[in-house]
This record gives structure tokens, C-alpha cells and sequence, in this order.
């Protein structure tokens, strides 16, 4: 979708209409927290924001998919079970987000539309349902972390989709790039507050963007290569086993990841009343893809993580969901202590097919 | 399943229990309005409290209930074999594809299972044998460790009643046991068939699976892609969102669990299929 319609708003009168929204439904924006860490928070006031941060510790994708949610309860009632599924979906906006993890929401709605699948029949009704009461107002990157990498991996800068307004920081004034028709709905309604933007202010943002690009710090994930690699699955097992070796299985990543969206599944409570939730999984830990009885498909850490690897990076899931799966904010890297990072996989997949010694395994595969 | 409502378990009463063999019984339940499904086909059976397992029914289409055939092996498992006639069972589904059928109509049919993995097989197979004059030559060739783990042993003289050829093996004999010894592939040797117009259904444990596929497909003759198995896999979810069934980019929930031959042997350069 192309940006439909472009607006300027002063930035007194942005905090007015976050007031507004605030007032309304629950407002989430970035918040400084103890320590200095920006996080998103349930915001009632909105002298609390800052935007005095890169990006976020974690994503916002808690607000989609929460890291623990029940989705039915049960109760014995004499001899029958009464069960209900539960779906909480408040109307909620989120102000603040950074363009990858737009990016990263839109990925994992077309995964939990069934749209992957081609069967939109099996969307997931909790997350549609709140995603659909879901309005993005996101805040376009003019100083990326030394730990950014989107621009190699089409998760931002800045994006021409999948936000409902869009905003760019132009000194005296926000752009309003409105996206959708949930944005130009927001716009048409608090049209007081906006101002019709200027040629020459549209030209500011694609000059800030092309500036921008030249920021960027030290991890390239040029991701072609190793798409190629690992689609042809001809990485010698060597490069997943010292990977492999390194990782010490925290899941931090996938925690972190803005596209990563498995879960498992318990009950909680006894035979009579309860309720059953999801809660986040990871694929590294070792019980995940276990099956009854005990045999493990994925028993070693090197095989779990070329699983990871081939989700995020292989031909077979880009023709299925659009893009490949990584957005570049970087959280990876923050949070990986035996330094298996995603821009440093990628790295290393890349230059062992340099190294002589795999040049021949792998020509014999 | 209500429309929409994905995850919410229609309830149902256990109308029989039937132990099979030590930590096996099968489950009858009534077929809720509108249930139709395919050989082939399983079910997410919940038990409150507990947790929700992937089943694969037992019981072929036409049949008037639904059987479910299922190994106490876990916890889950362990705590639906508790139950007694009367107590209620949660079902979601019928889920996943199903077994080619109607594309097979004239063929002769080889059916290779091991284990339990017959239990799957049982609902093709009793679906061609209502319909047998469809079908040529029907052979089953079915393994298990001990002869006390047969499966179905009671059904055998049934079968063969209505046309088939069975083979049976044990891993371990025992002092009544007068027939064959070893897996399931030594079978293949004792079997004389027209590979160009056989098919072979393959259910058992992975290991297995990967041989007789192998088999089947150098010794026995058979095409690739008339080679089709169910494999295993956790389905936590079963409607391709939790991601736990996951083979390379197959969703084995959505995509399979029924694959041929060759969709596997590609599964096999990125991830472990068996």
C-alpha cells in the first residue's frame, strides 16, 4: 500500500492528541524506566514518554502475542465441563514503535492470519483480534544503534507499509505519513491538531532517509549469500556444530526476536476447574521439539539452531511468508552471550565457504 | 469445532474403552453433528487439566463412531488411559491432510506398518475393505518388537476374510512364536508384486519409516511418489501456529502429516524428517 496521505502536526499538538488517545483506550509508548532502559509501557499521562531512545529493550510484540495468555478456562458443573474461550483484545494504540518492529508485526500476521497457509480459515482469533483493534503510530529512525542492521534486511529505516501513520522527526514539526485507512480514519478525526504537509517538508524526509543510511554501524547481515546456502542446504555441519557449541540454549533470542512467535501450550489447575494458557517457547531449547516417549528429532544444540536459522533465512519461507525473517533491530546481538548472533551466523556461514577446508565437503553434497 | 474459535475442545462421553495390548486401549466416542473426516486424519484430544496430545483416528469414514487407538507413553496419555467409560474427552479437529484414496481406485495397495503405527493405517484400511471391489490386491505387512504387541490381533481373521494378505514379524520371538523374525523390511523378500501399478502406505516409528521407504523404493521397485507415510510429530497446537511440528518448512499439522516419498527425502537436506 502507498502512503496515502501526508500531514504535518506541531509537537505540542501531538502530545495533545496522545492525550486524547490515552483518555480514550489504552495508549502503549516508550517509557524511560529505573536504569535508563526505554521499554513499552501502559501510559496514562503523556509527560511520561520519552523519545529520548534508540529502540526498545524488548519488542513490542507482548502486545500481540503475551508472553503468557490464557485462552480458555474450564469448570466442572455436576457432570458437565463448561468451557469458554477467552479472547482479550482492548482497543489499544502504540505509539513509538520503530520501523522494524512494524515490519516484524506485519510478518507475524500474515503467520497467525493463516495466510501462510492459504487458510485464512485458521487464523488465530486471539491475535487477530487484537491486532484488528490495533493502531501503529510509528516513529521513523534518524539515529540508528551501532548495533542496527534493518537497512540490510528491509526492516527500516523508514517503510512505505504496514504502519497506520507513520512519524518522521522534521526539528520543528512531525511528518504524518498516514498508511491505511484505520490512520486516515485517526487523522480525518482530530483534523484540528494537523496541518496538510508541504512539498518541500516531503522532500526533508527523503533527504533525512538517504542521510540516515550512512549511520549505520558495524554488523552487515548482507543475507543473500547465506538465503542461497542455506536454501541449497549445503552449509557444512562443521559451521552448525561450532555455532552450536557456543550457544548456551538462554532462548534470549527468540524472546527478543520481533518475529519469532512459537509457543507451548499448558494447562493450569486441576481436573475440575482451570484454565489453559499459552506462554512463549523456544525452538533452542531442548524439550521443544521432543515427542512422546522421548525421541528428540532435534537433540543436539547444532541441529536446533540450523532449524532457527533455515525459518529465518531460507528460500522455502520467504516464498511462503513474503520476506525473510529477520527485520535488523538488533536485539540479537544485545542479547546473545556466546555471540551467535544473527549478523555474526551470517558472517560466519559466508566466510566458511571461503575456507578450503569446506570447499570440498561442500562441493560433495 | 465452532467456527473461529480454534482452540475450544468440543466435549464428548468415552462410550467404550477397549484394552489392546499392555499400555494400548482404544477409545470410542460418539461423532459430534457434522463430523466428517479422512483416513488419515487426527485429532487434538484434550483432557482438562492435563493437556491436549495429537491423535490419529483409528476409525475409518464410514464408520458410525470414532475410534481412537492410543499408546500411554506420556503425561497426557498416562492420564487419558485413567478415564473410565463416561468421562469426558475433548476433541478439536479432524486436522491435517489425509491419505490419497480416490486417485488409487484399481491399484493394489501394500500396507507397511510397524508398532502402533498400524493404528493410522487401520482407518485406510477398513475404508478399502468396505469398498473392496475397488481395489486389487491388498497386503499387509506388519511388524512389532514382541507377538504380545500386535495390534489388533483379534481383527486379523477378519481381514483376511475379506481379501487381504497378511505378513506378519516380531523383533523377538517367544517359544509360541512359528513365524517370521527380524523388522519389517525382510518382509519385502517374501512378497511377490506388479511395482508399476502399487502403492505403499507407511506408518510406524521414524527409524522404521526411513528403511522401508528406502526399501520399498530400490529393492521393491515402487515409484517414489506412490511411497506415502504419516510421520510424527508433537502438534501442540495442530492448526499450524505454535510451530512445535515443524520439519524444515513443512508444518506437519497443516501440511502432512501424510507425505510422499520424495517431499521427504527434500525434508531431509535441511532437518531430521524421521
Amino acid at each position: 500500500m502507498a502512503i496515502l496521505a501526508y500531514r504535518k502536526i506541531r509537537k505540542e499538538n501531538l502530545m495533545e492528541l496522545l492525550q486524547k488517545i490515552a483518555s480514550e483506550e489504552e495508549l502503549i509508548a516508550p517509557v524511560e524506566m529505573f536504569g535508563g532502559e526505554a521499554l513499552f509501557q501502559p501510559v496514562k499521562d503523556v509527560r511520561d514518554i520519552t523519545f529520548n531512545y534508540v529502540n526498545t529493550l524488548f519488542p513490542p510484540k507482548q502486545f500481540l502475542l503475551p508472553r503468557f495468555e490464557k485462552i480458555l478456562t474450564y469448570k466442572k458443573e455436576g457432570e458437565e465441563f463448561k468451557v469458554e474461550e477467552i479472547i482479550e483484545a482492548p482497543r489499544r494504540t502504540i505509539f513509538g514503535i520503530r520501523p522494524c518492529d512494524v515490519e516484524g508485526i506485519r510478518y507475524t500476521e500474515h503467520f497467525y492470519s493463516g495466510k501462510m497457509f492459504n487458510r485464512e480459515d485458521l487464523a488465530d482469533p486471539h491475535f487477530m483480534a487484537r491486532r484488528n483493534n490495533l493502531t501503529i503510530i510509528s516513529v521513523a529512525c534518524l539515529n540508528p544503534a551501532p548495533t542496527c542492521f534493518c537497512v540490510c534486511c528491509d526492516g527500516g529505516p523508514f517503510l512505505e507499509k504496514g504502519f497506520d501513520l507513520q512519524l518522521t522527526d522534521l526539528e520543528e514539526v512531525w511528518l504524518c505519513e498516514v498508511g491505511s485507512q484505520k490512520g486516515m480514519a485517526l487523522v480525518e478525526r482530530f483534523s484540528p491538531l494537523f496541518e496538510e504537509a508541504e512539498e518541500k517538508e516531503i522532500q526533508r524526509r527523503k533527504k533525512l532517509e538517504e542521510e540516515v543510511l550512512e549511520r549505520f554501524g558495524p554488523y552487515p547481515a548482507f543475507s543473500g549469500a547465506t538465503l542461497r546456502n542455506i536454501t541449497r542446504g549445503d552449509i557444512p555441519r562443521q559451521v552448525w556444530e561450532s555455532l552450536g557449541e557456543r550457544c548456551i540454549v538462554c532462548g534470549g533470542w527468540q524472546f527478543l526476536c520481533p518475529l519469532c512467535f512459537c509457543y507451548t501450550v499448558v494447562d493450569i489447575g486441576n481436573e475440575e476447574e482451570g484454565y489453559r494458557a499459552r506462554v512463549w517457547d523456544s525452538c533452542h531449547y531442548e524439550g521443544y521439539s521432543r515427542l512422546a516417549g522421548g525421541p528428540n528429532p532435534r537433540k543436539g544444540r547444532d541441529r536446533r539452531r540450523e532449524r532457527c536459522i533455515f525459518h529465518k533465512f531460507s528460500w522455502q519461507y520467504v516464498e511462503r511468508m513474503g520476506r525473510h525473517g529477520c527485520v535488523g533491530c538488533g536485539r540479537c546481538v544485545i542479547t546473545c552471550m556466546g555471540y551467535v548472533h544473527m549478523p555474526q551466523t551470517v558472517w560466519e556461514i559466508r566466510s566458511a565457504f571461503r575456507e578450503e577446508k569446506y570447499k570440498k565437503e561442500a562441493k560433495v553434497r | 469445532m465452532k467456527q473461529g474459535l480454534i482452540f475450544l475442545p468440543t466435549l464428548l462421553k468415552v462410550k467404550e474403552i477397549k484394552p489392546e495390548i499392555p499400555a494400548v486401549a482404544t477409545f470410542r466416542l460418539p461423532k459430534p453433528d457434522g463430523f466428517i473426516h479422512k483416513a488419515g486424519q487426527f485429532l487434538e484430544v484434550s483432557l482438562f487439566g492435563k493437556g491436549e496430545v495429537p491423535i490419529s483416528i483409528s476409525s475409518p469414514p464410514s464408520y458410525e463412531d470414532i475410534l481412537l487407538t492410543i499408546r500411554s507413553t506420556g503425561y497426557v496419555t498416562s492420564a487419558i488411559h485413567s478415564l473410565k467409560e463416561g468421562d469426558a474427552l475433548g476433541i478439536r479437529g479432524p486436522l491435517g491432510n489425509s491419505f490419497p484414496y480416490e486417485e488409487y481406485k484399481g491399484w493394489d495397495i501394500l500396507f507397511v506398518g510397524g508398532g502402533i503405527g498400524l493404528a493410522p493405517l487401520r482407518s485406510l484400511l477398513w475404508e478399502m475393505l468396505y469398498h473392496r471391489e475397488d481395489f486389487g490386491r491388498i497386503i499387509l505387512l506388519y511388524g512389532a518388537r514382541t507377538p504380545a504387541d500386535l495390534l489388533y490381533p483379534w481383527q486379523y481373521e477378519e481381514y483376511e476374510k475379506r481379501g487381504v494378505e497378511i505378513l506378519l514379524t516380531v523383533d523377538r520371538g517367544d517359544e509360541k512364536w512359528r513365524g517370521n523374525v527380524g523388522v519389517v523390511t525382510t518382509l519385502f523378500e517374501k512378497i511377490k508384486i506388479e511395482p508399476e501399478r502399487t502403492v505403499a502406505y507407511v506408518c510406524g516409528p521414524g527409524i522404521m519409516i526411513r528403511f522401508a521407504m528406502r526399501d520399498l523404493v530400490e529393492k521393491m521397485g515402487i515409484a517414489p511418489s506412490n511411497c506415502i507415510a504419516t510421520l510424527e510429530r508433537h502438534m501442540k497446537c495442530g492448526v499450524g501456529k505454535c510451530g512445535h511440528c515443524v520439519i524444515a518448512e513443512k508444518y506437519v499439522c497443516i501440511d502432512g502429516p501424510v507425505f510422499r516419498y520424495p517431499e521427504i527425502k527434500m525434508l531431509e537436506r535441511y532437518d531430521d524428517p524421521w
